[in-house]
């Protein structure tokens, strides 16, 4: 039997029963039933109750951003309004891809429409190429195309109506909602398999996605909060992904919200835990139903306390910053060295297999 | 094997606490202990000393930093690769001293790099294609091997396509390509290429060996079926014509974590997975296994090797495993600094 055959079989059955930790939920203790939940549960919850509404929102919100970016340009939109649909076009894209799992990995989506950083040089190259459609989009470079590019066209160098630059920023605005409008597509195709039906596919659907959970908080917590910091040269302000448009406190805040909304449960699914193929199954469901009580009361602490660092990561002050990427390393820690191998996942990220 | 009471210095990476660190540890019959260290911002991979006694060490794979490091004085020299290159692992020196070598990888396209820096200010000035996907460890040539002259830079491409966004995951294995390259250092120029016929074995690490002038490399398995990665080589040998895969082998798991020459001779391999230390003669036929949980980081000199595993350490000398210093988890790679008596 493999370790999926192992990890799929059991369904249905109430193991576990948890006490709720005073951290997360106050004083009450009620004893709560979780179910053992499944690799095709996990897929189920999180492709068509968490990923399909995402990427649907997020193709929302980039057509919003077109219509917008196309209504600057022609003189009929103000700039801040622009800026603001952007700002909301880029959370809506975090809550999708900072679990980069799914259709967002299979399309690589990431390097399509947020290769950072961009590449100023290219993107005036691009600028005075003027491509025009889909197929023009394709030969330009991504470091000169997605969100990124629409930042710096938006605020480092912004783009007046009626311009050459402009023209280019509604190419880009529209590449990124093909883009989204292809992963509703893919992910809406990923949703409707039949995980029960093929177990394979749900155990490597599962490991990917918890590799990829710790890929995001790795992200999150080195290449996007910790390095940057550190790699800044003296008296020198951190080159954060998303400085120039002031979006680096609200896309940390966005990351780790998807983040953790997989990672644990919510008060309410402690008293009413997911219901197997119903709702998304977060991490701590799973080692609960898997009768981990323990490594799930730790885990949930760990978590709390990364709540409370993240709260306070303010990227004009460094303490705030470390304290926070501190936290989320203490998590990695822990996901790596127990939680993941209590699902009998391998780690590709892990600190644990070699090179 | 005789016991005596020399004592070695290895530079070493290790996980201790929740602190990435790279290091000087002595070794000896008596105990270990840590006498220089480094915290690193995440795990390091590969590791090189400087005719000037000062530390290179590399990010792991999908890496973002080098530093030179000074033991004794604690001066640090960090680099941080541009922004569409990642590191993978390896950083060596030129004979010469005046470059360094770096295996990347082109985060658009995907491809292996080898950038040549400045070794006074590890920025990048030029760079090559290394002919392949996942490119590992180096390795300059000391003599000519067949048509290969002296000095050139094998490269290991382990084949494995890699994504940024993915991390270390493995994705497209059915795309694996690994190949061992030799390369002109300077140019990039294209000397020779080697495959192996079975696609799923990755090439990565590299030794070589004095005495029969032939180049180990130890690979890691990557089959789907778990039988056919049991009981894949963990050895290949290179003698300048082709690559032959380790005979005689009983299964290791398929996973060869580093590689040293052997003294007299053939190589040694550590068996991760396996738990195991593996000989080899020179012609890739296997010797025989002994046992060391966790084995990994190999070092050697001239006249002795060294072995690490998860707790203890075994060498060519020592009847009894040596301790290694508590609460140190090692990583796959160490280096001899000194031995002294």
């Amino acid at each position: 039997m493999t370790i999926w055959n192992r990890f799929n079989a059991g369904l249905g059955l109430c193991l576990a029963l948890t006490q709720v930790h005073a951290q997360t939920t106050g004083p009450a203790t009620p004893v709560v039933a979780f179910p053992v939940y499944n690799a095709a549960h996990a897929m189920q919850g999180l492709h068509r109750h968490t990923l399909l509404p995402r990427a649907q929102a997020f193709a929302q919100a980039a057509t919003a951003l077109t219509a917008q970016t196309v209504a600057y340009c022609g003189g009929s939109a103000a700039l801040p309004a622009l800026r603001l649909q952007w700002q909301g076009t880029l959370q809506a894209w975090e809550a999708l891809s900072s679990v980069a799992t799914g259709a967002v990995l299979e399309r690589r989506s990431q390097r399509q429409i947020d290769f950072w950083p961009v590449r100023p040089a290219l993107v005036e190259r691009a600028i005075a190429r003027a491509p025009q459609g889909e197929d023009a989009m394709q030969l330009v470079g991504t470091p000169a195309k997605g969100l990124p590019a629409l930042e710096w066209l938006l605020w480092t160098r912004p783009a007046a109506p009626a311009t050459p630059a402009c023209a280019f920023a509604q190419e880009v605005a529209k590449d990124v909602e093909r883009e989204a409008q292809a992963l509703v597509q893919a992910e809406a195709r990923i949703s409707a398999q039949d995980w029960d039906e093929d177990a394979e596919a749900s155990g490597k659907g599962m490991a990917e996605w918890i590799n990829q959970w710790l890929g995001g908080l790795e992200q999150l917590r080195w290449a996007q909060m910790e390095k940057p910091l550190k790699a800044a040269p003296a008296n020198e302000r951190p080159a954060y992904a998303r400085l120039a448009s002031g979006s680096d406190a609200a896309s940390w805040q966005t990351q780790w919200k998807a983040l953790r909304e997989q990672a644990g449960v919510t008060p309410a699914q402690r008293r009413a835990p997911p219901q197997p193929g119903q709702a998304l199954v977060p991490i701590e469901a799973i080692l609960m139903g898997k009768g981990e009580i323990s490594l799930a009361a730790r885990w949930s602490a760990a978590l709390a306390q990364a709540d409370a660092a993240m709260a306070s990561a303010d990227p004009t002050r460094a303490a705030s910053v470390l304290n926070a990427a501190t936290a989320l390393k203490s998590l990695n820690l822990l996901f790596q060295n127990e939680v993941a191998s209590s699902l009998d996942i391998p780690l590709g990220f892990s600190n644990a297999d070699g090179d | 094997m005789a016991s005596n009471d020399r004592t070695t210095r290895l530079l070493a990476a290790w996980q201790s606490d929740e602190e990435q660190c790279i290091g000087l540890i002595d070794l000896a019959a008596d105990g270990a202990c840590v006498v220089h260290r480094l915290a690193l911002p995440t795990r390091a991979h590969g590791l090189f000393v400087e005719a000037s006694g000062s530390v290179l060490a590399m990010a792991r794979r999908p890496g973002d930093w080098l530093v030179r490091w000074h033991p004794r004085t604690g001066a640090t020299q960090w680099q941080w690769i541009e922004d569409d290159h990642r590191f993978n692992g390896h950083v060596m020196s030129s004979p010469d001293g005046q470059t360094l070598w770096t295996t990347e990888t082109d985060r658009d396209s995907g491809q292996g790099r080898v950038a040549l820096r400045n070794a006074h200010t590890l920025a990048r000035t030029a760079a090559f294609a290394t002919q392949g996907m996942d490119p590992h460890e180096m390795l300059v040539l000391p003599a000519r091997v067949g048509d290969v002259p002296a000095g050139s830079l094998l490269v290991a491409n382990g084949g494995i396509p890699t994504q940024p966004e993915t991390g270390r995951a493995k994705r497209e294995l059915d795309r694996m390509d690994a190949s061992l390259v030799a390369l002109d250092g300077h140019t990039g120029r294209v000397l020779g290429q080697w495959r192996l016929p079975d696609p799923r074995l990755s090439v990565r690490h590299l030794a070589w060996d004095p005495v029969s002038e032939r180049v180990g490399i130890a690979l890691q398995a990557e089959h789907d079926d778990a039988q056919a990665r049991q009981a894949a080589p963990v050895l290949a040998v290179w003698d300048g014509l082709g690559l032959q895969t380790a005979r005689e082998q009983p299964a290791l798991v398929g996973y060869g974590g580093d590689i040293c020459a052997r003294p007299g001779g053939g190589f040694l391999v550590s068996c991760t997975r396996a738990h195991h230390l593996a000989w080899f003669d020179a012609r890739g036929v296997w010797q025989r296994s002994e046992p060391l949980q966790e084995a990994c980081a190999l070092g050697n000199t001239a006249n002795g090797w060294w072995a690490a595993g998860r707790a203890s350490a075994l060498s060519d000398t020592t009847t009894d495993p040596l301790g290694l210093p508590a609460g140190v988890r090692l990583d796959n790679h160490w280096l001899v600094i000194s031995t002294r008596s």
